[in-house]
């Protein structure tokens, strides 16, 4: 069945549907992860997107219910190139997955061309559609995105991910599971908390440290969470991930910046300032920390990706702060980057036997 | 940034087995930038014109056998800094892992003594990997009963078995499953004169090769990774082999990546490392069954489907660089911190020059291999294996399809390189898929692909081709002018015959600007030209070992000399060819097995300068004035044995010509001898009487053109016994030496360009050569100076 | 028989949170010297130096301090304290925050005695200490500041520092 797949500025990629026919329209998101559909379909950071992968010959590697980065997908649609009829496990195809999760999909489509333009042109809406006439591309323009992606995704009811080690509060901004499978091995006694959670709330759990995860949409969309951020930074030890990472430095008096080409891969170099080692990390952010302003702040820059010298993690000069952009849980991707987690953990217990430390040390 | 200790650099060149894979284009851009970097470079080689345009790089070429006695020679009396093995195939790792102890303060630049020992010794591999925690597949090697069993028990079944005996032969492995197939192994002879020979079995494994590369700061990077669509049990190189391996999630990609960069840092690789896994997919197990830890025909095939510059990078971080601070010339920086993502497929296909069925198993047994590029495996399958033009397999369907059921199964049980073929004719006779996965070992995925192939031909064979099936039948990689026109006609057109950059659009990936292109299905081509006059080359596939020299070296020159010319050169070939690294970014090269091109029209014809053309005869619909045949045709050919003759090349711009290279050539005492660039030998009366018989030869040709001439020597005078328009493989020999550039002068005539009026004999053969191969019985070689070669000659003359 | 405990690149990475450590404690490091207890002390001071001047891009001073002669449990003749010529360190420690850093605290006599030599040179504002390991088994008041790993052990045994620089790898072994 012919669908089309419609970019805001007006370009047609034709292609055949699969999976839902509705139609639907998102945040078109070029995706250059080799493997692990099943994490990217199901992360949060999807909500509200149409991802496009460009890997060839999709779902031979299979589907995996033991990957999913939450209980459902909110992905608005996937758009793909050649795909694999059958697995090499004999798990349900990718074109069967994605219509039992009530995605609408488009295949044979020439994402090479669609990278190209989006590399050239920046990340746009787009839709997938049955028809490609005036109509159909006005309709695209006039669409706004809705703002509250957050909200649809951040848990609303707190809940707790138990164990018997330090205990850390994870403010929910769409976290990925793997962030709270990397927290278990850890031992870490966590409770997961809505994105509204006031600092009174986070306080009464008394956390030794608090996560603030990724998540879809922009910073600029939660105000209130900068709010908390700048109320318990000197408080207690706090470590950002991708929209944490931006919330963190807003709080700060950073500013954020698009980058030159977004970052939608599994495995990208990323070095660690101090020691020179390069890292292989997933990354999923179009965002960046502007350079420009990193100097007269508090931050010091620790990681920056090798490719295009973007910044990629920060820590705070003296407050027990510290943030990367990057996924430092993979899920998908190599696993280079879990020692961000040992050193939240290090720097949690490094504040903690201060024994004439504690808070007026800062 | 770079350690500045070797300044000086001994490379071990290939040997002259034929088992040896062409590393040419890898020794070429190795020595090029060790050049560049400011390193004095020399080569121990066998056979010096191995090493194609390679030559004018080194300071001092050693034509000698590579051995370790001669190496160790060499670094006795000339004192190297270091030692490169990487681009010496197995023999220079075993020439690094006897050279232990015995070089002093030389350096082994790329791979160290334990770890070029370990891919020949198995118990120090398995010690090794052991200590790592690494998997890898135990053996035990024992007459001791006890000893037998314990380790059975430990490793469980399914197990492989042989006998080894004392005079050092061994039976070959037999399976045991369980408990009775042991008893009656054990029971077939006492164990006194044989020691057992017991491993855990991986037949049936999928078998996976990721190549890494690390730096001295223990930096690494995943390259590329290649999934065989054969099972474990059949050699790698006779496998069909996919890059990317597509089959991996995201899991068992990880795994693997990890052990790989563990092995790396184990055996302190610096430089690249290709790791083989077995995997099961069923159980999840994965064992590491060998390491390479050197330039292979894996390395050559990933530099072509990832676009990396393994070879350059390799030898620079081998010398202390940066993973993320490489050089890709004397000047221009490169972030060798990518871990390559390729948004399509690069497939390598065996094959065999004999056209009938081959068993396959453990060893290779195939002669070469053709690349092919696709977006889906339904289309590398189309243009590589089942490429009726290259495998017959119409032919080979109709064989098949005599054979009756039974018949059909034992191919299936005992694997041939017609495997594909064989399963194609089993899914038509409605064979069950997951049973032939299960005996064959072949994963889902690519039967899958096959009764989808077997679909289309069977909708094409019934003539049941329409707009409603045409995007399938496209996206299958069904291509060829006929489909193509009913595409063009419909007026939603869903992708069309197009050619796309081999780069993909990632965030690293803007490093350099490689100019690979493959011809497939899309909505828009990526292909963009510069203004520039172009010259094309095309090339058809060459599958013998010589031709593909002769093709590699006359293609390597053939580019560098339209880009200095100031033209743009574009290579369209049935097969991919890798130009080396200093040209990638000027040569656009487009790989077009089904030779689509002309019918594209991408490339403007008022552009086109020339048509240099490979193939062994032309297409009828051929300009013949706008194509030049660089491939020889013979013209004369006169059976006369003689002891004494000569071998010209001749250029003509089809008034004037130039005789640039004279190989001289001698029979006596049973023993043929051959000297090079002959020129400053010849006497004057000789070279008076051959230019005259040249230009009887050359009265019917008034374009510019290339003459390959034999002279031999009967009754005091010259006779022409053989004549070829265009190049014989002795281009090779011919433009060995750096001082006769016959292919640039060829392409400047080409280009318009006069050889001037009136030039005198000695002009005309004219060269500057102070180095003279001599080659004794086609396989013995000595690169001599004047002197030497002088006292050879009057040697001979007597 | 030696056991590897800890490897080369968790050691590293200890290394530089103890330099983040640094810099967060000290609200900038202008002020900084960094003394290194000889022998692999000195190798420890020289990677925390290089980590801060990647990180802020300031050249912090790096100086090796001797402390046999000052050692109070050697068994060599007896030597008075007020007999000990107290050597040049090369750098201006007055009024610095004097970081010491060695590879192994122990029992803490060593830091003893080079709090002594620093004294003896001059009058910093603050001493600091870093350390790559504590292994506990304290005999004198003495804490570290910057603690790399916590390795508890029994005083039979013995902790092996290697590092790259002189040893040819990284990393801690136990025996």
């Amino acid at each position: 069945m012919k669908r089309y797949l419609i970019l805001e500025d007006g370009t047609v990629f034709p292609g055949v549907g699969f999976g839902s026919s509705i139609i639907t329209t998102g945040q078109l998101v070029i995706s250059n992860n080799r493997t692990g559909i099943e994490q990217s379909v199901t992360d949060p950071d999807a909500e509200g997107q149409i991802l496009a992968f460009a890997i060839p010959s999709i779902g031979s590697s299979g589907i995996n219910r033991d990957f999913y980065e939450s209980i459902n997908s909110q992905c608005k649609g996937v758009v793909i190139g050649s795909s694999s009829p059958s697995t090499i496990d004999g798990s349900i195809s990718f074109g069967d997955w994605i219509a039992s999760l009530g995605i609408p999909g488009i295949k044979n489509v020439d994402v090479r061309e669609l990278s190209k333009h989006i590399a050239e042109h920046g990340e746009m809406k787009a839709s997938i559609m049955d028809t490609h006439d005036e109509h159909a591309i006005d309709q695209i323009k006039a669409l706004v995105l809705p703002p509250d992606l957050v909200k649809r995704v951040s848990t609303r009811q707190s809940y707790p991910n138990p164990n018997m080690g330090i205990k850390i509060v994870v403010v929910d901004l769409g976290l990925k599971y793997s962030i709270l499978r990397q927290l278990s091995y850890r031992d870490c006694n966590s409770v997961i908390v809505n994105y509204n959670a006031t600092p009174e709330e986070i306080e009464n759990l008394h956390p030794d440290g608090i996560i603030f995860s990724n998540g879809p949409g922009s910073p600029s969309d939660i105000p209130q969470t900068i709010k908390t951020i700048k109320a318990l930074q000197k408080k207690y030890p706090i470590l950002g991930i991708g929209l944490g990472n931006l919330l963190i430095a807003l709080a700060n008096d950073c500013k954020i910046i698009k980058l030159a080409q977004p970052h939608h891969e599994s495995s990208l170099a990323v070095k660690e300032v101090a020691s020179g080692k390069i890292d292989f990390v997933n990354h999923n952010h179009s965002y960046t920390i502007d350079q420009k302003y990193i100097g007269s702040s508090d931050f010091i820059v620790t990681n920056i990706c090798v490719a295009d010298g973007s910044i990629e993690g920060i820590r705070h000069e003296y407050l027990p702060i510290m943030c990367v952009l990057f996924e430092p849980e993979a899920a998908p991707g190599p696993n280079d980057g879990y020692y961000v987690f040992d050193e939240f953990l290090d720097l949690i217990d490094s504040i903690k036997f201060q024994d004439d430390g504690g808070v007026d040390q800062w | 940034m770079v350690e500045s200790e070797p300044h000086s650099i001994l490379v071990i060149g290939p040997t002259t087995s034929d088992k040896n894979v062409d590393l040419s284009t890898a020794m070429y851009d190795t020595v090029e930038i060790l050049h560049q970097l400011g390193y004095k470079t020399s080569v121990i080689v066998e056979d010096p014109t191995s090493l194609l345009s390679s030559g004018k790089y080194f300071d001092r070429i050693v034509v000698a056998r590579v051995t370790g006695e001669h190496v160790l020679q060499y670094v006795h009396e000339y004192h190297p800094d270091a030692i490169l093995p990487t681009v010496g195939d197995r023999n220079a790792l075993g020439i690094v892992s006897s050279l232990n102890g015995k070089i002093g303060s030389v350096k082994i630049l790329g791979s160290n003594y334990m770890a070029s020992l370990a891919t020949f010794k198995r118990e120090l591999f398995i010690q090794k990997l052991t200590e790592s925690q690494l998997p890898v597949i135990n053996f035990v090697s024992s007459d001791d009963e006890k000893e037998i069993y314990s380790f059975i028990r430990s490793i469980g079944f399914p197990i492989i078995a042989r006998r080894r005996y004392s005079n050092r032969h061994s039976s070959g492995w037999t399976n045991i499953n369980n408990l009775f197939e042991l008893d009656n192994f054990m029971a077939l002879e006492d164990i006194e004169d044989s020691r057992i020979e017991i491993e855990r079995s991986i037949r049936g494994f999928s078998e996976y090769s990721f190549t890494v590369v690390r730096d001295k700061f223990d930096n690494s990077a995943l390259i590329g990774t290649i999934e065989d669509i054969e099972p474990i049990g059949i050699h790698h190189l006779d496998s069909n082999l996919i890059s990317p391996a597509i089959s991996l999630n995201d899991s068992k990609l990880q795994k693997m990546r990890t052990a790989s960069l563990k092995l790396a840092q184990a055996f302190d690789i610096v430089g690249v490392c290709t790791v083989h896994f077995a995997y099961n997919h069923k159980t999840n197990e994965y064992f590491i069954t060998e390491f390479i830890p050197r330039l292979s025909e894996e390395t050559k095939f990933l530099e072509y489907a990832t676009s990396y510059p393994i070879a350059t990078a390799v030898v620079e971080l081998s010398l202390g660089y940066h993973l993320d601070k490489l050089q890709l010339d004397g000047g221009r920086g490169f972030n060798g911190a990518s871990e390559p993502f390729v948004d399509h497929i690069t497939s390598r296909f065996p094959q065999w020059s004999a056209k009938g069925q081959k068993y396959l198993g453990p060893s290779k047994t195939s002669d070469s291999s053709i690349v092919v590029n696709g977006f889906s495996i339904e289309e590398v399958f189309n243009k590589g294996a089942l490429n009726d033009k290259l495998n017959h397999n119409v032919e080979r369907r109709e064989q098949l399809s005599k054979l009756d059921d039974d018949q059909l199964f034992e191919k299936i049980i005992h694997p041939t390189n017609w495997m594909l073929d064989v399963l194609i004719e089993a899914l038509r006779r409605k064979f069950e898929m997951p049973v032939l996965s299960e005996i064959t070992g072949i994963n889902m995925p690519y039967l899958t692909v096959l009764k989808n192939l077997l679909d289309i031909s069977n909708l094409i064979d019934g003539d049941e081709v329409s707009t409603d099936n045409i995007e399938r039948l496209v996206e299958m990689g069904v291509k060829g002018v006929g489909q193509s026109e009913l595409l063009l006609d419909s007026d939603d057109v869903v992708t069309k015959t197009v050619v796309k950059s081999k780069r993909s659009i990632t965030v690293s990936n803007r490093n350099y600007n490689n100019q690979n292109f493959f011809v497939t299905a899309g909505i828009k081509s990526d292909l963009k030209l510069s203004d520039k006059n172009k010259i094309i080359v095309r090339s058809p596939i060459i599958t013998s070992k010589t031709d593909i020299m002769v093709r590699q070296f006359v293609l390597m020159q053939l580019v560098q000399s339209i880009a200095q010319n100031g033209l743009e050169a574009i290579v369209i070939g049935r097969e991919p060819w890798t130009a080396p690294l200093s040209s990638r970014e000027k040569v656009i090269e487009i790989d077009d097995p089904y030779m689509e091109m002309k019918s594209l029209d991408l490339i403007p014809e008022e552009s086109i300068f020339k048509v240099i053309d490979f193939s062994k005869h032309l297409n009828e619909d051929d300009q013949v004035d706008n194509v030049f045949q660089i491939n020889a045709k013979q013209l004369k050919n006169v059976e006369m044995p003689g002891e004494i003759s000569l071998r010209a090349m001749v250029v003509t711009d089809g008034n004037n010509y130039l005789v640039p290279s004279v190989i001289y050539r001698q029979e006596s005492d049973g023993h043929s001898f051959e000297i090079s660039s002959y020129n400053n030998f010849l006497p004057v009366a000789d070279r008076s009487a051959i230019s005259k018989l040249i230009e009887q030869e050359l009265e019917d040709n008034n374009e510019v053109n290339v003459f390959n001439f034999e002279f031999v020597r009967s009754n005091d005078h010259w006779v022409v016994t053989k004549s070829f328009e265009g190049m014989t493989d002795d281009i090779i020999r011919h433009e060995l030496a750096s001082s006769v550039h016959v292919i640039d002068t060829l392409v400047k005539l080409i280009l318009g360009n006069k050889i001037e009026d009136n030039k005198t004999l000695e002009e005309i053969f004219n060269n500057q050569d102070n180095r003279y191969l001599l080659t004794v019985d086609d396989k013995r070689y000595n690169l001599l100076d004047f002197e030497s070669t002088k006292e050879q000659l009057a040697k001979l003359l007597k | 028989m030696a056991k590897e405990i800890i490897d080369g690149q968790t050691m590293t990475r200890a290394l530089t949170r103890i330099t983040y450590e640094i810099i967060e404690r000290n609200k900038g490091i202008d002020d900084l010297v960094l003394v290194g207890i000889k022998t692999r002390g000195v190798y420890v001071a020289h990677r925390i130096e290089s980590r801060l001047k990647q990180l802020e891009n300031i050249s912090i001073p790096v100086a090796e301090l001797d402390i046999t002669p000052y050692r109070d449990d050697v068994t060599h003749e007896e030597k008075n304290p007020a007999d000990v010529v107290p050597q040049p360190l090369g750098v201006d420690i007055n009024n610095k925050h004097v970081i010491l850093t060695d590879d192994v605290l122990y029992t803490g006599r060593t830091i003893r005695a080079a709090m002594d030599a620093l004294m003896t040179v001059g009058r910093p504002k603050k001493i600091s200490l870093a350390v790559l390991v504590d292994r506990g088994h304290r005999e004198l008041p003495i804490r570290a500041d910057f603690v790399g790993k916590n390795i508890p052990t029994s005083q039979k045994e013995k902790i092996k520092v290697s590092m790259k620089e002189i040893d040819g790898e990284d990393k801690i072994e136990i025996e």
